[in-house]
């Protein structure tokens, strides 16, 4: 009896019925709730609301991402003359007067004070429709610019000390790795004891370094030192793991290369310059990129060892989508988050592939 | 680096010898000594937190500012551990863990697998367009999706021992279904076959 299919319709059936469950669940829990987020973005979806859901247009986009600059002049009396408090500053006017329901200022209600400068005798404010968000934004770019390349600097240089065949090399590769294997909720609830501000390891260390004459500080307490504090234990955590890339991209440089640069008499230095470093090249953009895009998705740390504070100093993105879409329910706005995050990603994804292109 | 070189030489073969197995030597004791200080770096949070784990809370304290936060001396004892699991049901925790994912893992290798080895091995119609699709869906950052998937659980049915469901808040199976497929690994099993 002939089969009802031919050979090649077979195999296309089941190689069909091989990925479908694989793609069934990518397209439901994957790129579902992604298309779902630019959906919802323009909504006001809550998570459990008795009203219906309404389009709502960009409101929750404006709210996002309104800035505007408000010039504040000294206050004066009817004489013309500057009021000064007891202390003989300038006095200035409050700025809710122009973000609450003043009908003269439309374009400044309902805005929130972000930042304030001096300006002569003026002073300059920054509203923004959402200042916790702007202040987010700062503190995850102040993350990334210093993260990305102490994180993949330090990783190289591991990655180049331990890429030798001498004994208990081994040993070393594991201990670098291991805080890789650590989650990263346990890592971040170990490192609040040592940067804790009474008894932390960190203070009692600099503290016996230096013979007691460090001043002990609340390292996560204090807005100057929270996102420094955070970035160290985020290296700290991460490194192994990018060591171990460099380390693979390293292995597949092959030896007569660096055979020849030594009959060549090129020293260690012009042997990393014009070997190894053309050598990791692939290696060095995905390191970059996916180390980008990780801290840029800055989250478990800061939810565990800080939760945003102290005065928001270590707040970010996706800290901010999980506050306000999971805590406070507000999905709608969580998406829109969560949208401006992935444009944002985007962007530093094409613009390093644009920087970091093969040059005809 | 030059004048070295020509120095040496010009001292003659033997004594450059020495002089190179002195600075390799030098080398390897330095290298050494590096990579057993940033060993140092990265052990000892781990070994804090394993010590600690066997010390009263005011030890702790006390030997905080001390080697003897890293060592495993004083008032040694497993009582940490028993109240762990006393106070809170962490035998429990453990096996909701272990549970989640050993199926994660099975599930995911069955499924990401035959999805890599139809993209990999076989022909058929449509290859290149899901292979492109899996591939793109790579740059969604976890976060992007976190909320919208919840919205999504949170109205799933759910056909249980005792009947129907809607949502799939506080289950095991919210922590697995979602989790099991995965573009990266299937784009490795790619690779592989």
């Amino acid at each position: 009896m002939a089969s009802r299919f031919n050979a090649q319709q077979q195999e296309t059936l089941v190689a069909w019925l091989m990925v479908s469950p694989a793609l069934i669940l990518l397209l439901a829990f994957l790129i579902l709730p992604f298309a779902m987020a630019f959906g919802l973005a323009f909504t006001n979806q809550r998570l459990i609301s008795p009203n219906p859901t309404e389009y709502v247009g960009g409101r929750n986009f404006a709210r996002l991402l309104t800035v505007r600059l408000l010039t504040l002049d000294p206050v004066v009396d009817e004489a013309g003359r500057a009021v000064r408090d007891e202390a003989g500053s300038l006095t200035y006017p409050a700025v809710r007067e122009y973000t609450r329901g003043n009908p003269n200022y439309p374009q400044y209600d309902g805005l929130q004070e972000w930042r304030t400068f001096p300006w002569g005798q003026k002073r300059l404010v920054l509203l923004a429709g959402d200042a916790v968000f702007m202040k987010s934004i700062v503190n995850i770019l102040y993350f990334v610019i210093f993260v990305v390349p102490i994180q993949s600097g330090l990783a190289l240089l591991l990655a180049l000390i331990v890429n030798q065949r001498t004994p208990g090399v081994n040993l070393f590769r594991t201990v670098y790795f291991m805080p890789t294997v650590v989650s990263l909720v346990v890592v971040s609830i170990l490192w609040r004891f040592i940067y804790d501000g009474n008894n932390g390891l960190l203070n009692n260390l600099l503290s016996a370094l230096t013979f007691g004459n460090f001043e002990k500080r609340d390292w996560l307490g204090s807005p100057a030192t929270a996102m420094p504090a955070i970035m160290g234990m985020s290296v700290w955590q991460g490194v192994g793991f990018h060591m171990v890339i460099w380390l693979a991209g390293l292995q597949t440089i092959p030896g007569v290369l660096y055979e020849a640069a030594s009959v060549e008499g090129a020293n260690a230095w012009q042997k990393f310059r014009y070997v190894t470093w053309p050598g990791l090249r692939n290696t060095a953009i995905f390191i970059l990129i996916t180390i980008t895009i990780a801290a840029f998705g800055l989250f478990d740390q800061i939810n565990v060892m800080t939760r945003g504070g102290p005065l928001d100093s270590t707040t970010t993105i996706m800290f901010q989508a999980f506050i306000r879409g999971y805590e406070k329910q507000d999905i709608a706005y969580g998406s829109a988050i969560a949208v401006v995050f992935f444009m944002m990603v985007l962007v530093v994804a094409l613009v390093q592939r644009y920087v970091t292109r093969e040059q005809a | 680096m030059l004048i070295f070189t020509t120095m040496t030489a010009a001292v003659g073969h033997g004594a450059s010898k020495t002089v190179q197995g002195r600075r390799a030597g030098l080398a390897l004791f330095i290298r050494y000594l590096l990579m057993l200080l940033l060993g140092i770096f990265f052990l000892f949070p781990i070994v804090f937190m394993l010590v600690s784990s066997l010390k009263p809370d005011f030890q702790l304290l006390q030997d905080s500012g001390t080697l003897r936060a890293f060592l495993p001396v004083g008032d040694l004892s497993l009582d940490n551990y028993r109240e762990a699991f006393e106070r809170v049901p962490t035998a429990r925790f453990i096996f909701n863990s272990m549970l989640v994912t050993t199926l994660t893992v099975l599930l995911g290798l069955v499924v990401n697998s035959m999805a890599g080895f139809a993209l990999a091995a076989m022909q058929w119609q449509g290859r290149n367009a899901v292979l492109t699709l899996i591939i793109s869906t790579l740059i969604i950052p976890g976060g992007t999706v976190a909320i919208p998937l919840l919205l999504i659980v949170s109205r799933l049915p759910w056909f249980g021992l005792d009947g129907l469901h809607w949502g799939w808040f506080n289950t095991y199976h919210v922590m697995i279904i979602p989790f099991i497929a995965g573009a990266f690994p299937i784009f490795l099993f790619v690779q592989f076959f």
